[in-house]
């Protein structure tokens, strides 16, 4: 009997140490999980079961493993990781975008990591709304953004699919209507002669290649992919050969000012620039300005010739609208092709005809009507008093105070030129129409008849308004909706580069002789200098320089300091703490692991959760 | 560990549900972290109070908070959401509205008042859509509460055990017997404000469990990663 109470208290004390040592994995799987997935997770989660399974057995690496294969690490930790690294400020609080999505797609697939700097592929979401219509892709990210707002699953290669090819738009039809419902490709795409990675996306040209001298591109690129700032990368001794021609060498007339301070940055900065050299973020326009942009390569330009398409599509469109339809609105008015091109065109997008009308007619009010101008100067002439004014016009035309009031040309016009009394005073009338409008003397007769006649304010307003062509819109502006409501809208990149060299034009702004001018893509490490070479340890075929962005990537991608600051952004997402200046052994270390993983950014996360410094997995 | 321990224990129960009763009534007293140390020091209870290093600067709290796009996924976790159980509509919505509050990375020091508050009001928001998909589907983490009923059809042990039973989902463990004093404090304080007829209403039910839900997502234990 003894021995049975015996037995059951050893049984409760092992099941007790059983329990106890249950709930010590539990614990250790949950502080695995949520720190590597970077979400707070439930015990009834089945992925923490899993991994609490693998710690069961001691399979810390294991439990690692299976973590990074969790749609929570994908979704959460990476998309994160990748969010940060799409914007200077490293802010979460972006949307999703194609160049997170070919970071999140390269860590899914486990690809090599150093290929998001160089690929020639991209990703794209599928399942989403308008996801065959290029433009939300192109023009714009609407492709990407339903992954947050719409919770999507990015380990689902058919939610996320690769696209083999990164490509340009060569040209597009500018319209409403969604590509579903349009019998063509809305727009046009061919391979981007030079891709590479995140450098040729969308979201990195917006960032960093608009306007400005594409010095943003090398900044960031530094800072985002080898956590280094430009003031560390920036070194006094290098050579200045390759500063170019807008930055200022006589600073507040202080050549030592440039010497000491600005030739620190430019040399490097300037050095690597022209790997940017023939990109550009630019409009997409239809004659006239667009907010529409993308981005766009300068031999891409070149070879496709978008020059050319654009001006033969001004010579076969544009040209002849300005020339016969735009005469055509002013004297028909409301009879002309504009008019009931446009009434049609809004109602085949589902306006009814008085809406239609009334939306045309808003454009029509700008625009006088000839016939009312003659009609009222042919009033005008009729009344006495008029006549009078007309005549000391006439024989003071040359009077200082006269021309000031009514200017030469116009009293020229009545005095000075050919033809009858009245053909002579109507063009003065109108003329004066043309020059002074709310001053005019029609205006003010045109006015006072209408007050006479007691019409209604708006109404008065109104025609008034459109006698003096009050808010008439530039013929280009006029030409665009016509090409839109006949169908032959379409947009083509501005020409913003060298046409024989294919450099962006904003390259070589500024007019400092000595400055160099870029010529081609080529760019120079200019930060290989005493301590630099081993700051950065830059290895590889490109790391002196070379030719382009993809070198450019490339000699980014292949130096150590690019591992370094990648295990640095992970152990700071995973172990949560700053990695400071006194751990750079570790910074080695974990930058080695990466490596020796085969740039692996999975297993990376596994080696620097496990890590003993990072403190997530704590020794028994 | 301790400190972050320290923090959900005294002020787990205390804050959370203080808090959310507080700010339902707009009136949330503002609280950072830097305050939150003091009510440690000052406050005592649970760990704390037979600790002497409790005044340890904030910056020995291991972890860090989820950053503003982790709170959703967090919450959504936690509560076994996916997309198909919530309101896309109204979760963006919500979301969209306190992304710029919410903290903005991994880091203690940006946990501060606007913060919690964003945090209690997306919980809110997740917690009604955990009880919209529990009243239709299965029950599960409100097993304890009768949807169909009032809060009278199983008073305050349905409450408390729901309490218990997130406890151990969210956080892993037990309650402290603080915490179980705290929460019967605030179920009794929240009882209070309903009516015998109130009591009966099945919408109080619904109404409880977001009250609980949201008490325990917007706790640090919650959104400490």
């Amino acid at each position: 009997m003894r021995g049975y109470k015996y037995l059951v208290v050893v049984a409760s004390a092992l099941s007790m140490a059983n329990a106890h040592a249950a709930d010590k994995d539990m614990l250790k799987a949950k502080r695995l999980y949520e720190r590597m997935t970077g979400v707070k997770v439930s015990s009834t989660k089945p992925e923490l079961k899993k991994v609490v399974d693998f710690i069961s057995k001691n399979d810390d690496r294991g439990a690692a493993n299976y973590i990074t294969t969790t749609p929570d690490f994908l979704n959460t930790q990476v998309k994160n990781l990748s969010l940060r690294l799409s914007n200077k400020d490293e802010s979460v609080k972006v949307p999703f975008n194609d160049f997170s999505a070919l970071i999140v797609g390269v860590v899914r697939d486990n690809r090599d990591f150093r290929e998001v700097l160089t690929s020639d592929y991209s990703y794209e979401v599928r399942g989403v709304a308008a996801d065959k219509d290029e433009r939300t892709r192109y023009y714009n990210q609407s492709n990407y953004t339903p992954v947050e707002t719409n919770y999507l699953d990015l380990m689902n290669q058919n939610t996320l699919v690769l696209n083999s090819k990164q490509k340009l738009v060569t040209s597009s039809w500018d319209t409403i209507m969604a590509q579903a419902n349009f019998s063509k490709d809305v727009v046009s795409l061919a391979n981007n002669p030079l891709p590479a990675g995140v450098f040729t996306t969308r979201t990195f040209a917006e960032r960093n290649l608009s306007g400005g001298t594409n010095r943003r591109a090398v900044e960031f690129s530094l800072k985002q992919f080898l956590c280094v700032s430009m003031a560390e990368a920036a070194d006094a001794s290098a050579s200045d050969q390759y500063v170019g021609r807008d930055v200022e060498r006589f600073p507040a007339g202080d050549h030592n000012k440039y010497l000491t301070s600005c030739k620190s940055c430019h040399s490097v900065m300037d050095g690597m620039r022209g790997a940017f050299a023939k990109m550009e973020y630019v409009n997409f326009y239809h004659g006239g300005a667009t907010g529409i942009y993308s981005q766009m390569n300068g031999d891409f330009y070149n070879t496709h010739k978008i020059g050319e398409d654009f001006s033969k599509y001004k010579t076969d469109y544009i040209d002849p609208t300005t020339k016969d339809i735009l005469p055509d609105l002013v004297t028909r008015q409301e009879k002309s092709t504009w008019f009931t091109a446009r009434v049609d065109y809004l109602i085949s997008t589902g306006r009814t005809a008085d809406q239609a009308r009334t939306t045309t007619m808003g454009t029509l009010n700008t625009i006088r009507d000839p016939a009312v101008a003659v009609a009222l100067a042919a009033d005008y002439r009729s009344v006495s008093a008029n006549q009078t004014l007309l005549a000391t016009l006439k024989a003071n035309y040359k009077a200082a105070n006269y021309i000031a009031e009514y200017t030469a040309n116009c009293l020229n016009r009545l005095a000075a030129t050919a033809g009858t009394d009245q053909t002579r005073q109507d063009s003065f009338l109108i003329c004066n129409l043309d020059n002074k409008k709310d001053l005019s003397l029609l205006y003010a007769f045109y006015g006072a008849r209408l007050t006479a006649t007691n019409v209604g304010n708006d109404e008065k307003t109104r025609l008034l308004g459109k006698l003096i062509n009050k808010g008439r819109p530039a013929d280009i502006n006029l030409v665009t909706p016509y090409l839109e409501a006949i169908g032959q809208r379409r947009l083509f990149s501005r020409n913003n580069f060298d046409s024989n060299t294919g450099v962006s034009l904003k390259m070589n702004k500024g007019s400092y002789p000595y400055g160099f001018i870029v010529t081609g893509d080529q760019f120079v490490n200019n930060a290989t200098l005493g301590s630099k070479s081993a700051f950065f340890g830059w290895r590889g075929p490109a790391a002196a320089g070379g030719n382009g962005v993809k070198d450019f990537g490339r000699m980014l991608s292949d130096s150590r300091r690019f591992s370094q600051c990648m295990a640095k952004r992970v152990y700071e997402s995973v172990c949560l703490k700053k990695l400071d200046s006194t751990q750079y052994s570790t910074l080695v270390r974990l930058g080695d692991r990466f490596e020796a993983v085969g740039y692996n950014l999975k297993n990376l996360y596994t080696e620097v959760a496990l890590d003993p410094v990072c403190g997530v997995v704590k020794a028994e | 560990m301790k400190a972050r321990n320290k923090i959900g224990a005294v002020i787990g129960v205390t804050f959370s549900f203080l808090f959310v009763v507080a700010s339902f009534q707009n009136c949330a007293k503002q609280a950072d972290f830097a305050s939150l140390e003091e009510i440690t020091v000052n406050g005592g209870g649970g760990e704390s109070s037979s600790s002497n290093n409790s005044s340890k600067a904030q910056t020995d709290i291991d972890g860090a908070p989820v950053d503003a796009k982790q709170t959703l996924e967090s919450m959504m976790s936690l509560l076994g959401l996916s997309r198909a159980d919530i309101n896309m509509t109204a979760v963006n919505s919500e979301i969209n509205y306190r992304r710029n509050l919410l903290v903005a990375q991994n880091d203690l020091s940006m946990v501060n008042s606007p913060a919690i508050i964003a945090i209690t009001s997306l919980a809110g928001v997740v917690c009604q859509q955990a009880v919209a998909k529990e009243k239709k589907g299965t029950k599960d983490l409100f097993k304890y509460l009768d949807f169909a009923k009032g809060p009278s059809s199983y008073g305050k042990l349905g409450a408390i055990n729901t309490y218990i039973s997130m406890v151990d989902r969210f956080w892993m463990r037990s309650p402290s017997k603080e915490e179980l004093s705290l929460i019967s404090q605030a179920v009794d304080e929240y009882f209070s404000t309903l009516d015998s007829a109130a009591m009966t209403k099945a919408v109080e039910s619904e109404k409880l469990a977001i009250f609980i839900c949201t008490g325990m997502l917007s706790v640090p234990d919650s959104y400490m990663l």
